[in-house]
């Protein structure tokens, strides 16, 4: 996968700022209608990577923000912003929104055009310190992300897709978060928003009248809930309140008739009481529409709790399938994601889910002759031998029609 | 990591009642005030109320999350618990929702335990009247109910058919503005089904709710026409209804007469043979002609439980062979048991669903809180009659019957009921132990409505409890409406 960061020579910058990156084709054809919102001239920068030498000069011309060749040592001096020789030629495409400042010559690319991880990154932040935290919080002030997401909102490219909305816990920033749902609902209708968000502070009296107010067209809100009981979700999110908080910030969420995913990553320390929770989410929160189970990623704090955490997927198939089973027979839909298709119990495999996320999807040396490759969501980049299932093998092509239902 | 221990406060209990279902070490039911239910044992019961549960333990945790107890300085449980109560009794929102019109009391059969009391064939003076039909129309969009459920009833409303079509016409003129949606059910023996009819009910999307008690044999016997052919007259009924309108749109409901109960495997059958996919086995009311002729029709309820023990069995059996057949009740029970929901049937209610969620449009223009209200007053009971069709809603739900209902209608409030663990899935039928015991509040002791739900509500629970996987999925299907294939496993028990 392709990183989202890379390093530039840039000339002419004076501020931070986002461009849209376009080629000359699509400049011509669409101008700045190429973007989503509100942009102009001034916020695109002209692809000139597969331009022959004669049009460089000629387009270099143009009245737009700047130009951007990854490729080149140097562009004619036109005094609009340049951005040459990156480390990595290929992070920044055509379509893409990128970040840049003249002090520092990182590029960072927030809209990935076609990607299907985008992500409006909100915060470092957060109130919890869940055991398995990926990204680690940092207690820092990063308020400018809000800024920074309201200009990529107009920058974006039109059109119908999904968009994350992500930290960090992006609630900390309530009317940053409201101010950006609020401009998406005018700007990008159409795309599906999808909050990542612990919910503890949706408990706060007032956030469900001003999401109500708000009323985003599409937007469903995925809050983790990690056991039925108070005590073990504390100890899991590291944070005692917590439950009760994220219960109240569901209740809020339902009152304001949002979309409501629950996430459970599955530990040595959910597992046990899955079937329980499962249960619990159906009698209390019935509103829910999608109940994900996810297999641990083996990265952040998560390495640090490797034995706290890690069970072996293969021995939790058994409260996997009955909570999976006894949420389909209620209607309430489940899916399972981020585990190898070998370790799983085959009753589950209409909840099995292929990750869709650009960084997964990984496969490792065992894997090699299995016929499942095109079904199997694989491993996360981060994956190494100790976060690894004894049941890890390849699969015959009869062994796949067992998941599948089609016989080879 | 930092193990968080919760402060060292012991717990609390919250509301819960509790039956003893036999001495098996899961012996012990309790139910929480949200439904949600638990098997213990004596001894961990024991344990539980004299707070000496250790904690940390499964049990602790299930009864922290089903809302047994509640720690304190802990979560508190109560956003749940008002959710859940507020899912069960959310029927109460809506307002009447069923409404009953009885167009005429005629009717072709002489059926000795009649339901509905009937008038001959040619009577005269027992029709709804044009007039009448009219302001029911405007008593049903005065509900605020946005889902509406508009049924014929006699005697036989075919009978009565131009009365039929001026209230379907002027509902649906009508609902061009409200937009709710409205269901039309006739319930007929399908005897005086014609083209005409069916074009009608094609045109407007009627469903027909019928009567078919069993094979022939049964059914031309609780049912004499002169012609002695009920039975093959409403399977042509039926057959002609699929053949039009599609397979759903016609049900069929069993009458159990005291004959009936020796053969819960022939009446199943002909459901099966007759394709039906739901089953509903009531056992005969109070009511009606039924009243009078108690001596030799009615049973005692044990008799109707052992018949119903046995059909749900081999129902169970059935549908483990791939024949897909629920029963009503059943279904109905488990939806209270096994889902925060309500299930919307108004006999299973509490408040009692009389007049708050139905509401009867009698043939003479008198409104009445339920089909069996009406009954009464054609046994010279008046006393249940809300009042006058012309009389606006509000009027007609402050009317003193309901007061007196009402006042009997919730019963997590009746003596026997209060107590009782099976008062969260049961309801109150204040309108029933009137009938029998001539008394809305009634004693549970004496009361039928009781006894039977006493006896399958516990039937249920065993089942739910020990049953194997097939009878857990066969009864979790019928939860679900879905087929039994698409069941592989039965998931958690809960
Ligand atoms: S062996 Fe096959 S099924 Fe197992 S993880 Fe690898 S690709 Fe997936
Ligand atoms: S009617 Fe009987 S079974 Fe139902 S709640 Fe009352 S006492 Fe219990």
């Amino acid at each position: 996968m392709l990183a989202l960061n890379t390093r530039f020579a840039s000339r002419n910058l004076t501020t931070p700022r986002l461009f849209k990156v376009l080629a000359p084709a699509e400049l011509i054809a669409r101008g700045p209608a190429a973007c989503a919102g509100a942009a102009d001239f001034d916020d695109i920068l002209l692809w000139l990577g597969d331009s022959p030498a004669a049009q460089r000069a000629q387009m270099s011309t143009l009245a737009v923000g700047g130009f951007i060749d990854p490729r080149q040592d140097d562009l004619p001096d036109t005094g609009r912003v340049q951005l040459t020789r990156a480390d990595d030629p290929e992070v920044v495409q055509p379509g893409d929104v990128i970040a840049v400042s003249p002090d520092t010559p990182a590029v960072r690319v927030l809209y990935r055009r076609g990607a299907n991880s985008n992500l409006l990154f909100m915060t470092d932040r957060c109130n919890s310190l869940c055991l398995m935290c990926s990204q680690p919080p940092r207690d820092v002030d990063d308020r400018w992300h809000i800024e920074e997401n309201l200009c990529l909102l107009d920058l974006v490219d039109p059109g119908e897709e999904h968009l994350g909305i992500s930290g960090g816990e992006p609630t900390l920033y309530r009317a940053g978060l409201l101010a950006i749902l609020d401009k998406a609902r005018q700007v990008i209708p159409e795309k599906h928003l999808h909050i990542l968000s612990n919910g503890r502070a949706l408990a706060d009296p007032g956030w469900g009248a001003e999401l109500a107010r708000v009323n985003h067209p599409g937007c469903t809100w995925g809050i983790p809930l990690y056991a039925d009981n108070a005590a073990d979700h504390d100890h899991v999110v590291q944070a005692s309140g917590a439950f009760s908080e994220t219960l109240r910030g569901l209740y809020a969420l339902a009152r304001a008739e949002q979309s409501v995913e629950i996430r459970v990553v599955l530990s040595r320390l959910t597992v046990p009481r899955l079937p329980q929770l499962a249960h619990f989410i159906f009698r209390n929160l019935p509103f829910v529409r999608h109940v994900a189970f996810m297999g641990l990623e083996s990265t952040g704090l998560a390495r640090k709790h490797h034995e706290a955490l890690w069970i072996d997927p293969l021995d939790y198939q058994a409260p996997l399938g009955e909570a999976c089973h006894f949420l389909d027979i209620r209607g309430m839909a489940s899916s399972l994601y981020n585990l190898p298709l070998c370790v799983l119990e085959p009753s589950l495999a209409p909840f099995y889910r292929r990750s869709i996320s650009d960084w997964k999807n990984r496969f490792i040396d065992t894997c090699q002759g299995c016929a499942a490759t095109t079904a199997c969501g694989g491993f996360f980049k981060s994956h190494s031998p100790r976060w690894e299932s004894r049941g890890i093998r390849p699969l015959k092509a009869a062994e796949l029609a067992r998941y599948t239902g089609v016989s080879p | 990591m930092t193990v968080l221990l919760a402060t060292d406060a012991t717990y609390r209990l919250l509301p819960f009642r509790f039956m003893r279902l036999d001495e098996s070490d899961r012996g012990l039911l309790l139910t929480a005030e949200t439904g949600e239910y638990l098997f213990l044992s004596e001894a961990q019961l024991d344990q539980l109320v004299n707070r000496r549960l250790p904690r940390h333990t499964p049990l602790y945790k299930d009864l922290l999350a089903r809302h047994f107890i509640y720690e304190i300085d802990g979560h508190d449980p109560l956003p749940e618990m008002a959710a859940q109560y507020r899912s069960r009794k959310s029927f109460l929102f809506g307002g009447p929702a069923l409404h009953l019109f009885v167009v005429t009391l005629r009717c072709n059969h002489t059926c000795q335990y009649c339901q509905v009391s009937r008038a001959p064939l040619g009577g005269s003076g027992h029709d709804l009247s044009a007039e009448h039909a009219r302001h029911a129309v405007d008593r049903l969009f005065e509900s605020p109910s946005p889902v509406l459920t508009v049924e014929f009833q006699g005697g036989e409303p075919l009978l009565a058919f131009d009365r039929v079509r001026q209230i379907v016409e002027a509902v649906q003129a009508r609902n061009s503005e409200e937009r709710r949606s409205i269901r039309f059910v006739i319930s007929s023996t399908l005897h005086h089904l014609d083209e005409q009819v069916l074009d009608f009910a094609q045109e407007h999307d009627i469903h027909f709710s019928t009567s078919l008690d069993g094979p022939a044999f049964l059914h031309d016997a609780n049912r004499p026409t002169p012609e002695r052919d009920a039975h093959a007259r409403t399977l042509d009924g039926i057959r002609r209804v699929r053949e039009r309108l599609g397979h759903e749109a016609v049900s069929a409901l069993t009458t159990l007469a005291a004959r009936s109960l020796e053969y819960p495997e022939a009446i199943i059958d002909e459901y099966v043979e007759q394709q039906f996919d739901s089953i509903s086995l009531r056992p005969l009311s109070p009511y009606g002609f039924a009243h009078s002729s108690r001596q030799r029709l009615d049973y005692p309820m044990a008799r109707y439980v052992a018949f119903y023990k046995q059909a749900l069995a081999y129902l169970i059996t059935l549908n483990g062979q791939g024949i897909r057949l629920s029963e009503g009740y059943a279904s109905l029970l488990l939806t209270h048991i096994l889902t925060p929901f309500a299930s919307g049937y108004v006999d299973l209610r509490s408040p009692a669903g009389a007049g708050i969620g139905a509401l009867v449009y009698n043939y003479d223009g008198g409104v009445y809180p339920s089909d069996e209200a009406r009954m009464l007053l054609e046994m010279g009971e008046a006393g249940l009659r809300l009042g006058s069709v012309e009389q606006p809603l509000e009027t007609l739900l402050r009317s003193p019957v309901m007061g007196l209902l009402l006042s009997a209608g919730i019963a997590e409030g009746l003596p026997g009921c209060a107590d009782c663990a099976f008062v969260p899935y049961c309801g109150a039928d204040p309108i029933e132990h009137y009938a029998r015991q001539s008394d809305p509040v009634g004693h549970r002791a004496f009361s039928a409505f009781c006894q039977k739900n006493m006896a399958l509500l516990q039937h249920l629970f065993r089942l739910l409890r020990d049953g194997d996987d097939l009878t857990q999925r066969v009864l979790l299907s019928w939860l679900a409406r879905r087929r039994l294939a698409d069941l592989p496993v039965p998931g958690y028990r809960g």
